[in-house]
């Protein structure tokens, strides 16, 4: 494996210098790049796209009260620009890419280049068994076994880019004395679901594949804007999730969950709470007013044959709950479907779901939320 | 003198006892009145019918945390006299950490708490690890004269359990290890009626066993060789405290967490507020002692929403107390 | 009140002494012996706590074996070289202790451990310290205490392993002075283990010889010390005599 990676940066390093020594060489490359779609940004916050003569640079960046950061790479498709120094350079074509969520999985894969991932944190939580397979014949290198990034895997995958989450602080980047690049990726930031699925087109930029990023975009685009524009307010509300011990952790009412279920046309409980975080509820804050919400949205790791007794079996007053009598708890199973990363990429499935659910459509093969029986 | 301070000391924690339930059971997020209290508590009914669940739960983890509390305590109290040390308790000499090694094997393993053979599996597994350790340590304290040491060792089991743990996390899914992380921050509520049933019934009968502790306690203030010549058989007094500490501090920490400092703080402080020397008295009171800080911990815990884990409030709390104690102590002199 | 017959002591594979038939009556008898001879061994063994042993130990004429640990307490009681309580005891709670033998499971106290207590406090004139913490007092003191502990435990036997092992020179006294009072006041044994040899002819109606695998008994007080030192092989230092 290492022979292997080390093998590849050779012929990485030796193309390099062959577009450094003859300029023709370059010139079927640039063409290539130029033949691509660029990328507009419609409503993502935390990424830019700024085309330039002979390089593509993408910017990522905190927008809003999130910790501040900005970070960029430069996709290279002229070899004579003079870059600044500390300046992060990858070849599109070449990119090998490191991934510390498996989030960003779904993105490549659907744009067809999920072979370019080399590393990735936490393959076993990866739950999606077309893309599992995947990572285990492309011999995929696992590179958190704990919480932390273990640098010897990270080093034997030898990635061009590594994509990292901004936690903590951003600014002092851990990875930087490495010699490995890296590009902060906050898509979880996003503060609406199509904008979060923009960040496809980030994905598409960073493989060469701008046109189908675009593609994909539009046609989710215009889906889900479809679908929110033919449904209409219900007026009726709902809870979500579920408490772990004592603990309620329920989605802020800005978060992109609830943002998305509203979209199906009826109200989030919890609206008028601010804050852009999880808000902690006491079981007791919570059923007292479950009780009164209309629909109980759920997405929780369950066993397969979840029902609605199983529900009741976790906690009687459940059978006290108006959505639970009258059998409208929307449930999402994440041991059967990948919400938390498919998901991403299909909103307009989801909402589909939803309005189905809420009644709102006839006839639909539900893939992620159902109704418990 | 003594008997009447002794009897002061009792009354001012009953009614510091009763004085929290009432407010555990009246104030929360949901507001209501006493009035509404009473009558749910009677087996009325109130606007909504999520109020009476509420206040199920109220009183459920108020009977939890009073019961917990008690058996943390009193459990701290015959290992400390035990090992003659004001250091000791079920979290210093691993026996917490035996017990929640036990629990990550069956929870790790995918075992949920709900069913009733999940349930006995957790609790079995807990007391084997805790009583496995305090084996270990006693095999330990063979070597090793000196009782700080064997705190230190005890100290060591801690940490390697928590590795082992660790380890165990590399297998788990996500959902198992997120189960066990809230575990381990400790929390009074949860229990289901069946599980109530079981944890109360097993604290009390196990409580009450270690009044066969009493005689044997009050002898072992003046060492084995003393406490032998006495008329206790050291042998089987060593084996019962092991039983009873061991299964009560696991089955609170199979029930409610591994809650640090209550079996600490309680013993050592009650140990220097009571005048009697007699563990018939001592027992009882620091098992209510015990139960009045768990009762505290959890009221603050509420307040804050179930927001501050149990265990950050029982360290604020329990900590200052252990220190002054030893400060105390090491004032007036007293050799550990 | 304490008798061995063919008594035999091991400890592990060591065999440390055997004795053939030596009866002890009331009185103060003192145990002595070179280091490593098995003092400490036979004083555990009188107290039921070392159980390797082969032949027979008579407890107020009935075999050690046939008594209970919470009865052989009502027989024997003991006091060691140094003493530590765990908690903040009062010397009078410490001289409590003595009487758990006879209370019930709550160990109550009844009127008689009270007036039990008080008794012995007088006897042994312990009223200057009794009621101050027992971990601030003097090892002397703590000393005086645990002895009138054993005396409160009302015991026909008294055993003493080096009670003096910590005492300075007038604390020795006091320690010989108060047995001797015991004595004189109770009909117990007073069984102490002691190096200590000068006060023996005073003090003693006998002494326990450990010497050469053989535990004898040695009843001429004239003849202690010379017995003694001719055993240890130390014959020319009779005239050191006190």
């Amino acid at each position: 494996m290492r022979s292997l990676s080390i093998l590849s940066l050779l012929i990485a390093s030796f193309a390099l210098m062959q577009c450094v020594q003859h300029t023709e060489a370059t010139i079927s490359e640039v063409t290539n790049q130029i033949e691509q779609e660029s990328v507009e940004v419609k409503y993502a916050e935390g990424f830019d796209i700024v085309y330039q003569e002979g390089f593509i640079k993408v910017i990522t960046q905190s927008f809003g009260e999130n910790a501040p950061f900005r970070d960029s790479v430069y996709i290279m498709s002229n070899s004579e620009k003079v870059f600044e120094t500390k300046s992060k350079i990858v070849n599109q074509v070449t990119v090998r890419l490191a991934c510390q969520s498996s989030t960003h999985l779904s993105f490549l894969d659907e744009l067809d280049r999920l072979d370019q991932v080399v590393a990735l944190c936490g393959i076993k939580y990866v739950n999606n068994a077309k893309i599992s397979k995947t990572l285990s014949k492309n011999e995929v290198i696992e590179l958190c076994m704990t919480d932390q990034v273990q640098m010897e895997n990270l080093y034997q995958s030898n990635p061009d880019l590594f994509l990292i989450y901004p936690f903590g602080s951003a600014e002092s980047n851990e990875f930087y004395d490495t010699g490995i690049q890296t590009l902060l990726i906050a898509e979880y930031l996003e503060e609406s679901q199509l904008a979060r699925l923009e960040w496809i087109k980030l994905f598409g930029v960073l493989t060469g594949r701008a046109n189908e990023a675009n593609a994909y975009f539009k046609e989710v685009e215009e889906a889900y804007l479809k679908l929110k524009n033919e449904t209409q307010p219900l007026e009726k509300t709902f809870i979500m999730n579920l408490p772990f011990q004592d603990q309620w952790f329920t989605p802020s009412s800005k978060s992109v969950g609830v943002e998305l279920i509203e979209d199906a046309g009826i109200q989030y409980y919890y609206r008028n709470e601010k804050g852009t975080e999880n808000i902690v509820h006491s079981n007791e804050q919570v059923w007292n007013d479950g009780i009164q919400a209309d629909y109980w949205v759920i997405i929780a790791r369950r066993p397969i044959d979840f029902k609605l007794a199983d529900l009741i079996a976790e906690q009687s007053v459940y059978k006290e709950f108006l959505s639970v009598q009258n059998h409208q708890v929307i449930f999402c199973n994440t041991s059967v479907v990948d919400y938390f990363s498919k998901g991403v990429i299909e909103p307009h499935i989801i909402l589909k779901d939803l309005c189905y659910a809420t009644g709102q459509i006839e006839s639909h093969e539900p893939q992620y939320f159902f109704l418990l029986e | 003198m003594n008997l009447r301070s002794d009897i002061a000391l009792i009354g001012v924690i009953i009614l510091g006892i009763f004085i929290l339930f009432w407010m555990n059971l009246l104030l929360g997020d949901v507001p209501m009145k006493s009035a509404d209290v009473f009558n749910l508590l009677a087996g009325g009914t109130a606007d909504n019918p999520a109020w009476s669940y509420i206040v199920e739960s109220r009183l459920n983890r108020s009977i939890v945390a009073i019961l917990a509390g008690g058996a943390l305590a009193i459990s701290g109290l015959i290992l400390q006299v035990f090992f003659r040390n004001p250091l000791a308790g079920p979290g210093v000499l691993g026996i917490t950490s035996g017990a929640s090694l036990g629990v990550a094997v069956v929870v790790l393993g995918g075992v949920t708490m709900g069913s009733l053979l999940g349930n006995l599996g957790i609790i079995l597994a807990g007391i084997i690890g805790a009583v496995a350790v305090l084996f270990l340590l006693l095999f330990i304290a063979r070597f090793i004269r000196n009782s700080v040491t064997l705190l230190v060792a005890g100290l060591m089991f801690g940490y390697f359990t928590a590795a082992l743990i660790n380890i165990l996390f590399l297998w788990a899914n996500e959902t198992a290890t997120r189960k066990y992380v809230v575990w381990g921050l400790g929390s009074f509520e949860g229990l289901n009626q069946s599980e109530l049933l079981i944890f109360t019934t097993l604290i009390i009968v196990l409580s009450l066993l270690c009044f066969m502790l009493v005689k044997p306690l009050n002898a072992l203030v003046a060492g084995t060789d003393y406490a032998a010549s006495i008329g206790i058989n050291v042998k089987s007094t060593r084996l019962l405290i092991i039983l009873f500490t061991g299964v009560l501090a696991a089955i609170v920490t199979v029930y409610c967490g591994p809650v640090g400092f209550i079996g600490i703080a309680v013993p050592q402080l009650v140990r220097v507020l009571v005048k009697s020397k007699n563990h018939a008295v001592i027992l009882p009171v620091v098992f209510i002692a015990g139960s009045l800080l768990a009762l505290g911990a959890d009221f603050i815990v509420r307040m804050s929403s179930n927001s501050l884990p149990l265990n950050t409030v029982t360290a604020i709390v329990g900590a200052p107390i252990i220190i002054w104690v030893i400060v105390k102590m090491n004032q007036r002199n007293v050799s550990f | 009140m304490l008798a061995f017959k063919q008594l035999e002591i091991r400890a592990g594979a060591r065999h440390l002494f055997a004795a053939s038939s030596i009866h002890l009556r009331n009185g103060i008898v003192a145990l002595v012996g070179r280091n490593g001879t098995g003092k400490s061994t036979l004083l555990k063994t009188i107290m039921g706590l070392h159980r390797d042993f082969s032949g027979e130990i008579l407890v107020d004429g009935k075999s050690l074996d046939s008594y209970k640990p919470a009865d052989l307490a009502k027989e024997i009681a003991i006091v060691y070289s140094k003493s530590n309580i765990f908690g903040s005891h009062s010397g009078r709670d410490v001289l409590m202790l003595g009487r758990l033998p006879y209370q019930n499971a709550f160990a109550k106290e009844t009127a008689v451990d009270r007036e039990q207590v008080n008794r012995i406090i007088e006897l042994l004139q312990l009223e200057k310290f009794i009621d101050q913490e027992f971990s601030v007092l003097s090892d002397g003191e703590k000393q005086l205490i645990m002895i009138g502990r054993a005396v409160v435990q009302d015991t026909k036997i008294i055993l003493l392993d080096e009670p003096a092992a910590f005492l300075d020179l007038v604390n020795r006294h006091q320690l010989m002075r108060v047995l001797q009072e015991i004595a004189k006041s109770t009909e117990k044994l007073i069984l102490f283990s002691t190096h200590q040899m000068d006060v023996l002819p005073k003090v003693c109606q006998s002494v326990l010889l450990i010497d050469q695998n053989e535990l004898r008994l040695i009843e001429d007080p004239t003849t202690f010390i010379t017995t003694i030192y001719k055993s240890f092989g130390m014959d020319n230092l009779e005239t050191d005599e006190v």
